[in-house]
C-alpha cells in the first residue's frame, strides 16, 4: 500500500505541481489550502508525511507544525516545510521543530528525493527513544 | 643787546672760560692715566681714555667757533647736510657722561637739512649738555632728540625729562651770561643759548623752549629743510650710539625701509593723531590718484565718501588708543570714483612708547570682492547645502541651500561648530573624518562606506550625501562640506530594491510549475495517467501565459515610465469599445455584467490603451469582485466618468492608499492571482492620457474603480 502524502499549499498551480509530481512517484496525495484543514486531515487520517507551506491564510505553516508537535499523537510526523522566504529565522525554526526544509522555487526532483529520504529515516529531531 | 655785540662778548668769553678748563680736563686726564698705570682695571681705564677724547673734541669745537666768532661777518658754509651724523657725533661726544650719570640719550630718524655743519654741531652740542647738567637727580635723565618736516623747514626738538623751566623764567634763559637760579650750582658757562639762537637765527630758523608733555624742558629749533624731499621713517628711537659701524648699519637699514616703503605695491601712508596725513608713497599716488603734495598735511577724510564719513570718529578715537585695525571699507580716488579696500592700520610710537600716529596700508580689493561675489552667487545656486568651515571646525559660511535643507537660518549656524548639523551618534566620527581631511586636503566624499545623516532644526534627521573639498577665500583655502539631502533618492532606491524582489517573487509561482511540471512530466509521462497529463499541459500554459503578461506589464509600465510610450489620443466613443472588450474577455460562470453607457458619449484616449484598462479593471472584478457587474458612465462635469462597479465585499481599507502601487495584494491574491502590478499599469496609462483612476468603496457592499477622461470634442 503506498504512503499518503498531504499537502497544504494556498497557490493551486503550486498545489497541482506537487500533488502531480508525487502522484507520479506512486504517493496517494491529499490536498487541502489552509491550516485549518491541515489540522481535521490529521485529527481524522495522519497522512505519512506532510508538505507543509508556511504562509498560508489563517493559522500559518509554522503554528500548524507547533501543534502537531505538542499533541502526543503527532510528535512523530513528517513534515518538510517550503517557503518562499528563506530567512535564515524561518530555516532556524524550521530545524528546531524537526522539519526538513525546502525553498521555493524547488525542482520536483528535489521534491520527490526530500519525500522520499524522510520517509526512510525515523530522524526527526524532536523524537527521543522511549 | 644786537647778535654782532653778543657775539663779541661770547669771543672773550671763549678764551677764558673754555679754553683752560678744556685744557685741564685734557691735561689731567692724560696724567692719571700715567700714573695711575696698573691701579685701574681696563674699564676704569676706558672711562678715563673717553673722558680725554671727549675734552679733545669738545677743545675741537671750540676752536672752530672761535675761528667762526672771528670771522663773523662771514658766509655760513650752508649746504644739504646729514642732521644724523651731526647729532650721532654729539651724542658720542657725550656718550661718558651720559654713562657717569645713567642718563639714556635716544635719537629718532633724522632728515637731512640746509645748513653749516660746524654751527649746527655748536647748538646740538650745547642743548645737550644743558639737557644733561640740569638733569634732575630723582629720576633717570632721559633725553631724545627727534625731527618731523613742517612744510619747508625742518623742526628739531631736543627733549629732556628734567625739572624744566617755570614758563616766565624761559625767555630769560636766552640773556648773554644769564644763569638760572635752579641752576647756578650746575656751572653753566651761561652764553650757550644765547649762541644756539644766534646761529639758528642766522640760519633763518627760530630757537625756543618749552614745557616737555610729563615734564622736563624741551628746546626746539627749526632750520630749512633740505632740497629733496625727507621721508621719516616712524620706526623705533636710536639708542645711544655705541661706534661708527652701528651707526651706518642702522642709517643703512633706515635707509633701506624707506626705499621699500616707497617703492611698495601695497599703498602705504601715515598720519598723526589728529588725522593729517604726513607721508604718502607712490603706491598711494597710484590708487588715490593724489600725489604726496595733494595729500600732506591735509586731513585723511579727504580719502573718504561722505557716506563713509561717520566711520572715523571710531577709527580715530581706536588710533589714539593704539589699536592696530584691520578692516575692509570703500575710499575715495581724486577723480572722485569709489573703490574697495582693505586697510591695516598700526600705531606708531616714539622712542619714549608715546602714540604719535598711525601708519596706513591699502589695498584695492575691488577685483577679489568681483571674485567673491561671483563665487557667492555661484554657492546660491547650487542644489546642495554648502558649508564652509574654518581651521577651528566652526561654520564660517553657508549658502541658502544650506538654510533649507537644516531649517536655520544662516547667523543661526555661522560660528557654531560643523556637528551641530548632525546626529549625537555620528559626531565623533564626523570630526575624525574631517581630520584626516583637512591633513590631506584631497576632495573627497565623506563616509561613502556608512549612510551619514543630517540632523535638522527640527530634530528630524535624514539620509545625507557629504562631500568635503577645500574653496579659496580671502582666509586662504578653507574645508567646505557639500551636503546633499538624499531622502529622495534612498525612497526610490527601496521601491526599486522592493520592485525588483516583487517581480522576483511574482515570476516564483509560474517558474517553479513550468519547471516543475515539465521535469515530472519528462521523468514520468509514462506512469502518469491522461487525465492528470492534461492537468499538468493545462497549468503549464496557464503559468507561462501569466509570466508573459506579468512581463509585458513590467515592460509596458518601465516605457510609461521612462517616457518611451506614445499614445495616440482620438476621440473614442466608450459603448463599442466596452462591447469589444466584453467580447474579448466574457464574464466566467457565476457572473454577469451589465453595460449601462449611453451611445454617443465619447472620450479623447488612446483606444487601444483605453481598452487595455477595461479589460484589466473587468478581469480583476471577475477574480475578486461580486457576482454583479456593472460598467456604466456616472455625470462627471466636464470630464466623462467610465465605472466597473461590483457588489463584492470591497478592498480592505489598509489597501486602499496603495492601490495603484505595483505588487500590492489583497488576501485573496493568494487564491486567485494576477501580475500583481495591473492597477499600476492602469493609473499610469490613464494618467498619459491626461486622465485620473480612483477607487471608491461602495456603501453598503461593492467596489468602484473610476477613470476620468477629457470629453471628446
Amino acid at each position: 500500500m503506498s504512503a499518503t502524502v498531504l499537502v497544504v499549499e494556498d497557490e493551486a498551480d503550486i498545489m497541482l505541481t506537487i500533488r502531480l509530481t508525487l502522484r507520479a512517484e506512486g504517493y496517494e496525495v491529499l490536498g487541502v489550502t489552509n491550516g485549518e484543514a491541515a489540522m481535521e486531515v490529521f485529527a481524522d487520517n495522519p497522512p505519512d508525511i506532510t508538505v507543509l507551506d508556511v504562509a498560508l491564510p489563517g493559522i500559518d505553516g509554522l503554528e500548524v507544525v507547533r501543534r502537531l508537535r505538542m499533541d502526543s499523537k503527532h510528535r512523530d510526523a513528517r513534515i518538510i516545510v517550503t517557503s518562499a522566504h528563506a530567512s535564515g529565522h524561518v530555516r532556524r525554526l524550521t530545524d528546531a521543530l524537526g522539519c526538513r526544509y525546502l525553498t521555493k522555487p524547488f525542482s520536483t526532483k528535489e521534491l520527490a528525493a526530500t519525500v522520499a529520504a524522510a520517509l526512510c529515516s525515523r530522524d526527526t529531531a524532536t523524537i527521543k527513544p522511549e | 643787546m644786537d647778535i654782532a655785540d653778543g657775539l663779541a662778548a661770547f669771543a672773550k668769553v671763549v678764551a677764558h672760560d673754555f679754553s683752560s678748563p678744556l685744557q685741564s680736563v685734557r691735561g689731567f686726564g692724560i696724567l692719571l692715566l700715567d700714573t695711575l698705570g696698573d691701579r685701574i682695571d681696563d674699564q676704569e681705564r676706558g672711562y678715563l681714555g673717553e673722558m680725554v677724547i671727549a675734552a679733545e673734541r669738545m677743545q675741537e669745537l671750540n676752536d672752530g667757533l672761535t675761528t667762526w666768532v672771528r670771522a663773523r661777518n662771514a658766509t655760513l658754509d650752508v649746504r644739504e647736510v646729514s642732521l644724523e651724523s651731526i647729532v650721532a657725533e654729539c651724542v658720542e661726544a657725550f656718550r661718558a657722561r651720559a654713562v657717569a650719570q645713567g642718563a639714556s640719550i635716544s635719537v629718532s630718524p633724522l632728515p637731512p637739512v640746509q645748513a653749516d655743519a660746524t654751527a649746527i654741531r655748536h647748538v646740538l652740542h650745547h642743548l645737550l649738555d644743558n639737557a644733561l647738567r640740569y638733569a634732575t637727580t630723582d629720576r633717570t635723565p632721559a633725553i631724545h632728540i627727534e625731527a618731523m618736516t613742517r612744510g619747508a623747514e625742518v623742526v628739531v626738538v631736543v627733549r629732556d625729562n628734567g625739572p624744566g623751566i617755570a614758563d616766565e623764567s624761559r625767555e630769560r634763559a636766552f640773556g648773554l651770561f644769564k644763569r638760572l637760579e635752579s641752576s647756578r650750582e650746575a656751572g653753566s658757562a651761561g652764553i650757550g643759548l644765547t649762541l644756539s639762537r644766534t646761529i639758528i637765527e642766522r640760519h633763518g630758523g627760530r630757537l625756543w623752549l618749552d614745557a616737555a608733555p610729563g615734564g622736563g624742558l624741551e628746546a626746539i629749533f627749526t632750520l630749512p629743510t633740505s632740497s629733496t624731499t625727507a621721508r621719516v621713517t616712524p620706526d623705533g628711537s636710536t639708542p645711544v650710539r655705541v661706534d661708527e659701524s652701528t651707526e651706518r648699519r642702522q642709517r643703512h637699514q633706515r635707509a633701506a625701509l624707506a626705499t621699500i616703503v616707497e617703492l611698495s605695491d601695497d599703498a602705504i601712508f601715515s598720519k598723526d593723531l589728529s588725522g593729517h596725513i604726513i607721508t604718502w608713497n607712490r603706491a598711494a599716488e597710484m590708487l588715490y590718484g593724489y600725489s604726496a603734495a595733494d595729500v600732506t598735511g591735509q586731513h585723511v577724510s579727504m580719502l573718504m565718501a561722505s557716506d563713509r564719513l561717520p566711520e572715523l570718529p571710531d577709527l580715530m578715537s581706536r588710533v589714539r588708543l593704539g589699536e592696530r585695525m584691520h578692516l575692509e571699507t570703500v575710499r575715495l580716488r581724486k577723480d572722485g570714483t569709489q573703490f574697495d579696500v582693505a586697510l591695516t592700520i598700526s600705531p606708531i610710537r616714539d622712542p619714549q612708547g608715546d602714540l604719535v600716529g598711525a601708519s596706513v596700508i591699502a589695498r584695492d580689493v575691488t577685483e577679489r570682492h568681483q571674485a567673491e561675489e561671483d563665487l557667492r552667487a555661484f554657492l546660491e545656486v547650487a542644489p546642495d547645502a554648502i558649508v564652509v568651515i574654518n581651521r577651528e571646525g566652526a561654520i564660517h559660511a553657508v549658502n541658502s541651500q544650506t538654510e533649507a535643507t537644516f531649517g536655520y537660518r544662516a547667523d543661526e549656524m555661522i560660528g557654531q561648530p560643523l556637528e551641530m548639523l548632525l546626529p549625537e551618534r555620528f559626531r565623533d566620527e564626523h570630526v575624525a573624518h574631517r581630520m584626516a581631511f583637512a591633513i590631506d586636503a584631497k576632495p573627497r566624499p565623506m563616509g561613502t562606506d556608512l549612510e551619514l545623516f543630517g540632523l535638522r532644526r527640527d530634530g528630524i534627521e535624514f539620509p545625507a550625501d557629504i562631500q568635503l573639498s577645500t574653496i579659496p577665500t580671502k582666509d586662504g583655502r578653507l574645508p567646505v562640506a557639500v551636503i546633499r539631502d538624499v531622502t529622495e533618492r534612498r525612497r526610490l532606491e527601496h521601491l526599486r530594491d522592493d520592485f525588483v524582489a516583487n517581480a522576483a517573487h511574482e515570476l516564483r509561482t509560474p517558474l517553479t510549475t513550468l519547471a516543475g511540471l515539465g521535469e515530472t512530466l519528462s521523468r514520468s509521462f509514462d506512469v502518469m495517467d491522461r487525465a492528470d497529463i492534461e492537468e499538468a499541459f493545462a497549468a503549464m500554459a496557464r503559468q507561462g501565459e501569466r509570466a508573459r503578461v506579468l512581463i509585458a506589464n513590467l515592460l509596458d509600465l518601465s516605457n510609461i515610465e521612462g517616457g518611451r510610450t506614445n499614445f495616440t489620443i482620438v476621440n473614442v466613443e466608450l459603448r463599442p469599445l466596452v462591447e469589444r472588450v466584453l467580447e474579448a474577455a466574457p464574464p466566467p460562470d457565476g457572473k454577469t455584467v451589465a453595460v449601462a453607457v449611453a451611445s454617443g458619449v465619447a472620450v479623447r484616449a488612446d483606444p487601444d490603451r483605453l481598452s487595455q484598462v477595461v479589460t484589466n479593471l473587468l478581469v480583476n472584478a471577475y477574480r475578486y469582485g461580486g457576482s454583479q457587474i456593472r460598467i456604466h458612465a456616472p455625470n462627471g462635469g466636464s470630464q466623462v466618468v467610465l465605472a466597473v462597479t461590483d457588489d463584492g465585499t470591497g478592498i480592505e481599507r489598509d489597501l486602499v492608499p496603495k492601490l495603484f502601487e505595483p505588487f500590492t495584494r489583497g488576501r485573496q491574491a493568494s487564491v486567485v492571482r494576477g501580475s500583481g502590478i495591473g492597477l499600476a499599469l492602469c493609473r499610469r496609462i490613464v494618467e498619459g492620457m491626461d486622465g485620473e483612476i480612483r477607487y471608491e468603496q461602495i456603501v453598503p457592499r461593492g467596489s468602484s474603480f473610476r477613470v476620468s477622461l477629457r470629453r471628446a470634442m
